[in-house]
């Protein structure tokens, strides 16, 4: 009986303890982060977390923040919701200040319930999702346009620039991604009033898209947004060869990536891709790239990639608005100052970031580039341009 | 010592167990995990919850696979049946929890039957194929049935009560899995003494033979797939309650693998077996994480090859347990157990 | 009549990188009576392999492909003597299960041995294009139906006349009986597995040529199944004309109905045929007594 009260008392004396910020100690301040870490799905998640290291890294060369060093805790979903929604229990349990990695798609999903009934400041960094800032949350900010801007943004381009004679024509795999892609074309196509054929779906992962691309070919197509991940874009492109049909192609960001314009180099093909950070091969990532090389392993330097930007971004957003609060460090104020960014300096990696608009998002601005495989080259045509 | 001794009479035969001391054994078990959510954190809370439901799953599944013979990769379509059944009775039709958990569960039965019909010629992996098949095509049409389940987009749960228990809080979604769970155990428990269950067992060993002696096998196969497809339903619907967040990618083919690893590593045919298993593999990842973190590697260290080498040892305790225990965890925990009873007899 | 010869053409294509998994998965199950869920797995960790030995030697494409084919043969061996040959005995059940370990396993060894990103094949044979009439096909996708009528032919003789392949099929028939006629059949289970990792190996390749190489690639072993499924489970030959089939019906799905029914074609495909030939096309019935 002695030892139950002893224990009672504990937990009353230990629960101002827990009123405490999570996360955050005298000497620490903790971020956490969900990302898939391994399986097929892993290259976004290495990179991404690659990324938040390195914001992290910065500060704590720099002294930390407010002489708190800040470290992160990751945890691996693979890619799958039930265990993002585990992991982030798990975090949760270890105490972050703040959650910087999302993984994506249905894993964000799984995550939601959690972040909202514990209200953590999270930032959608890793793959942008409209179920994130809708409705709007005080504690959700998101980093990156919506897929739906970076296809309309292309559309517009090739009808402005290459003026394809056949209809527009978009192939996306069905799951919300890509579903987002469609409505990205379907939106351009309505408002610019171009012709269209419908929508075709494809199942993630799929690996083939000979009968597709026949069948597009059947209906005379002159222009083909993919929205596929990776191995998608090298996949369409060789069909696309196969049946010499040379027309303009758009894609989403993975696009741009080195990856896959090596995979597509065979196919002779140039094509266009979007997104809202710079190329991390172009001239403008270059401080990011001598960063990496001061403050990352050799292992983590290899797995960087245009994920391991928006990581860092996002990161660094979080970590501004931390510094902005001192000393007193809270939720509250975690949340108030990340709203209050309205021009955070990116260093030239996207548009500068600024949290304060009707959807907590920043660098929203689009920029349109030309991917040629053959000379491995990723050419900026436009600045970051809105499309809102 | 404690000895077999022989049945008189029918009602005794059909009794879950004639020994006090299994009751209270079994009593004081479920004590244990009513006390449960009051000594641990909320991941272990979700774990052990996560381990509640995949029991009611393999329970289920042991019912037609183990027990029947039957094979089954189809859990994860029989999952997600009851899952988007439960989601949708209670987000579009209002209906209470308490109501719309075990109609999730019917629902799933009753379209198992359409896999069922066709599999009833079907043995061995040829009907494990069949119901591989037949899960693809269900989750195939969830993504596709946009209007009804939110295709891609998934299906968000409100967060409703059952009996009174929150389903967004972890301690009131534990006891709800904890009572589904009890419920399943021993309706099917009392199930394996009853007629059907004994029917069953003759279909498992040898069908052809159950036939001469006067059991229907139609009758009798179609009824394990829709006893055990409607437990695994249920199941389903708890997954969905837990997540409170649903897409076709929550129920992966890895979900039946996982389910089947279940079975054998517990031991198969068993329910105490099933339960164990599902307790392991739940557990499995946690086990790697900590065998890893024994030796230093934490995902904190920056090297990401720590996530794919939990992976790794996840197959390899897999592989090891199937080695030294062909009979499952069931086995060791049957050996143990009659060694101390026999003990100082026990060789 | 354009677009429906196009359509068969490209099925063929899939359709003979199925039929070279589902091979693998015919000649185990024929000498074993176990499937291999690891097929597919296998196919990466032999292709990575011997990647990685082509790269050192800067092998071109010939040289590669028999690389891959010592590598599976040796490869085959060693999970057959490590894995499986120690669990005979034990149900069909346990031992399919340890070919699921052995996945997860292989799955989690290849990116920490050689990374996640994917690489292309750097062959000339990849960009030339070929016409045969109005069908259009690349020099890698000939590439690879060629060498899987080499392997379905070799696969047929194998069984029909050489005398280890007879034994195969003795052994598989009935196992006692082939033992009594003084057949190792231990070994023969060694060596099915040999062949099926070598046919495998080959597979990879063909993969890596028409896709690349990727940490995903092993997703194919399982889209096989179907075409094993639809042979007939103890049928190389069989399968080898499933596949066929589920390669050209999936082409055509997607060329005339869509709504992403190509992925899953094969899988409607079996479950129809099944119920009307319950141990698929070319399959043997079991006879069973009691």
């Amino acid at each position: 009986m002695k030892a139950l009260t002893y224990v009672a008392l504990a937990l009353c004396l230990g629960t101002p303890a827990m009123a405490q910020t999570p996360g955050v100690t005298d000497t620490e301040i903790v971020l956490g982060a969900v990302l898939p870490m391994s399986g097929p799905a892993s290259f976004p998640g290495l990179g991404a977390s690659a990324g938040s290291r390195l914001a992290i890294a910065e500060y704590n060369a720099k002294g930390g923040i407010h002489g708190r060093t800040v470290r992160m805790l990751v945890e691996d979903d693979g890619y799958v919701p039930s265990r993002a929604y585990q992991g982030l229990v798990k975090l949760a349990d270890d105490g972050i200040l703040a959650l910087v990695g999302t993984s994506g798609g249905g894993s964000l999903g799984a995550m939601l319930p959690v972040i909202d009934e514990k209200k953590i400041p999270t930032m959608v960094s890793t793959s942008v999702s409209n179920a994130a800032v809708e409705p709007v949350r005080p504690y959700v900010f998101m980093l990156g346009a919506d897929y739906e801007d970076m296809f309309f943004a292309q559309i517009k381009y090739i009808s402005e620039n290459d003026k394809p004679e056949g209809p527009y024509a978009v192939i996306a795999q069905d799951d919300d991604y890509g579903a987002h892609v469609e409505a990205g074309v379907m939106m351009a196509v309505e408002k610019l009033g171009l012709p269209s054929v419908p929508p075709v779906r494809f199942k993630r992962g799929q690996k083939d898209f000979s009968a597709e691309i026949l069948r597009l070919r059947s209906q005379g197509i002159g222009a083909l947004a993919v929205g596929g991940v990776i191995a998608e874009t090298p996949g369409v492109l060789k069909e696309l060869a196969k049946l010499r049909m040379n027309i303009p192609t758009a894609h989403a960001h993975t696009g741009a990536i080195d990856m896959t314009a090596r995979l597509s180099a065979p196919y002779n093909m140039a094509y266009y891709a979007a997104d809202y950070v710079v190329p991390i091969a172009s001239e403008a990532a270059a401080g990011f790239r001598e960063l990496a090389r001061q403050h990352l392993g050799e292992e983590e330097q290899k797995s960087l990639n245009r994920f391991s930007l928006t990581g860092y971004l996002g990161t660094k957003a979080v970590l501004a608005a931390a510094e902005a609060c001192g000393r007193e460090l809270t939720r509250d104020c975690l949340n108030d100052n990340l709203k209050k960014i309205d021009a955070l300096d990116s260093g030239g990696l996207s548009s500068p970031l600024d949290f304060t608009n009707d959807r907590n998002t920043a660098a929203r601005e689009v920029q349109i580039v030309r991917v040629n495989p053959m000379e491995n080259t990723v050419e900026p045509l436009t600045g970051f341009v809105s499309y809102r | 010592m404690r000895t077999g001794h022989a049945v008189e009479t029918y009602g005794r035969l059909l009794a879950l167990t004639t020994n006090p001391i299994t009751w209270a054994w079994a009593g004081a078990l479920v004590a244990a995990l009513v006390a449960l959510p009051w000594a641990v954190s909320g991941h272990l809370l979700v774990v052990s919850t996560t381990v509640l439901i995949a029991t009611v799953g393999v329970v289920g599944l042991n019912v037609l696979t183990g027990t029947t013979g039957l094979i089954s990769l189809g859990q994860s379509g029989f999952l997600a049946i009851g899952g988007y059944a439960c989601g949708l009775l209670i987000r579009d039709l209002s209906l209470p929890t308490e109501l719309a958990v075990p109609l999730a569960g019917l629902i799933t039965g009753t379209l198992s039957l359409l896999i069922g019909v066709p599999s009833l010629r079907l043995k061995g992996l040829y009907l494990a194929i069949t119901t591989l098949a037949a899960s693809l095509i269900v989750i195939h049409i969830i993504l596709y049935a946009e209007p009804l389940t939110g295709g891609p987009f998934g299906l968000r749960i409100p967060d409703v009560s059952f009996l009174g228990l929150r389903i967004a809080d972890g301690r009131g979604m534990y006891y709800i899995a904890l009572i589904v769970a009890v419920l399943t155990v021993v309706f099917v428990n009392n199930l394996m003494r009853s007629r059907s269950g004994r029917a069953w067992i003759a279909l498992r060993d040898h069908d052809i033979a159950a036939k001469s002696m006067g059991i229907d096998l139609v009758r009798y196969k179609l009824l394990s797939f829709f006893v055990s497809s409607s437990i695994v339903g249920v199941a389903g619907a708890l997954m969905a309650l837990q997540l409170r967040f649903i897409t076709a990618d929550v129920f992966g083919l890895f979900l039946s693998i996982e389910a089947l690893a279940m079975l054998l590593v517990g031991g198969v045919g068993s329910v105490a077996g099933a339960i164990l298993g599902a307790a392991f593999i739940v557990l499995l990842p946690e086990i790697a994480r900590g065998l890893l973190a024994l030796v230093g590697w934490t995902g904190e260290t920056g090297s990401a090859h720590v996530f794919e080498i939990r992976a790794v040892v996840t197959g390899v305790l897999i592989i090891v347990m199937l080695r030294i225990e062909p009979d499952g965890l069931i086995g060791i925990w049957r050996r143990t157990k009659r060694y101390w009873l026999q003990w100082p007899l026990s060789v | 009549m354009d677009y429906f010869a196009n359509l068969v053409a490209s099925g063929l294509i899939f359709g003979s990188l199925y039929g070279l998994i589902a091979i693998g998965f015919a000649v185990i199950y024929k000498t074993t009576g176990v499937v291999n869920f690891a097929q597919g797995e296998v196919m990466m960790f032999v292709l990575y392999f011997s990647w990685m030995v082509g790269t050192f030697v800067a092998a071109p494409l010939w040289l590669l492909l028999l690389i891959a084919i010592v590598v599976g043969g040796a490869f085959g061996a060693l999970l057959e003597r490590v894995f499986i040959r120690p669990m005979i005995g034990q149900s069909q059940f346990s031992i399919i299960m340890t070919t699921v370990g052995v996945a997860i396993v292989l799955r989690g060894l290849v990116p920490i041995f050689w990374g996640v990103e994917s690489e292309p094949i750097d062959a000339p044979l990849k960009s030339q294009l070929y016409e045969f009439g109005p069908v259009m096909m690349l020099g890698d996708q000939i590439f690879a139906l060629a060498l899987f009528v080499a392997i379905s032919a070799a696969a047929w003789a194998f069984f029909r006349f050489s005398r280890v392949g007879v034994a195969m099929r003795a052994a598989a028939h009935d196992e006692t009986a082939a033992l009594l006629m003084g057949i190792n059949v231990r070994r023969l289970q060694g060596l099915s597995w040999m062949i099926a990792s070598a046919v495998s190996g080959v597979a990879g390749v063909c993969y890596a040529l028409i896709v690349a190489r990727a940490p995903d690639m092993w997703q194919i072993g399982f889209q096989a199944f179907p075409a094993a499924i639809l042979g007939g489970l103890d049928s190389p030959l069989g399968s080898a004309f499933g596949a066929v089939v589920v390669g050209i019906a999936a082409s055509l799905s997607e060329g005339y109905i869509g709504y992403g029914l190509k992925e899953i074609s094969g899988f409607v495909i079996i479950i129809a045929v099944l119920m009307v030939r319950p141990y698929g096309l070319f399959g043997e019935k079991e006879l069973e007594r009691v």
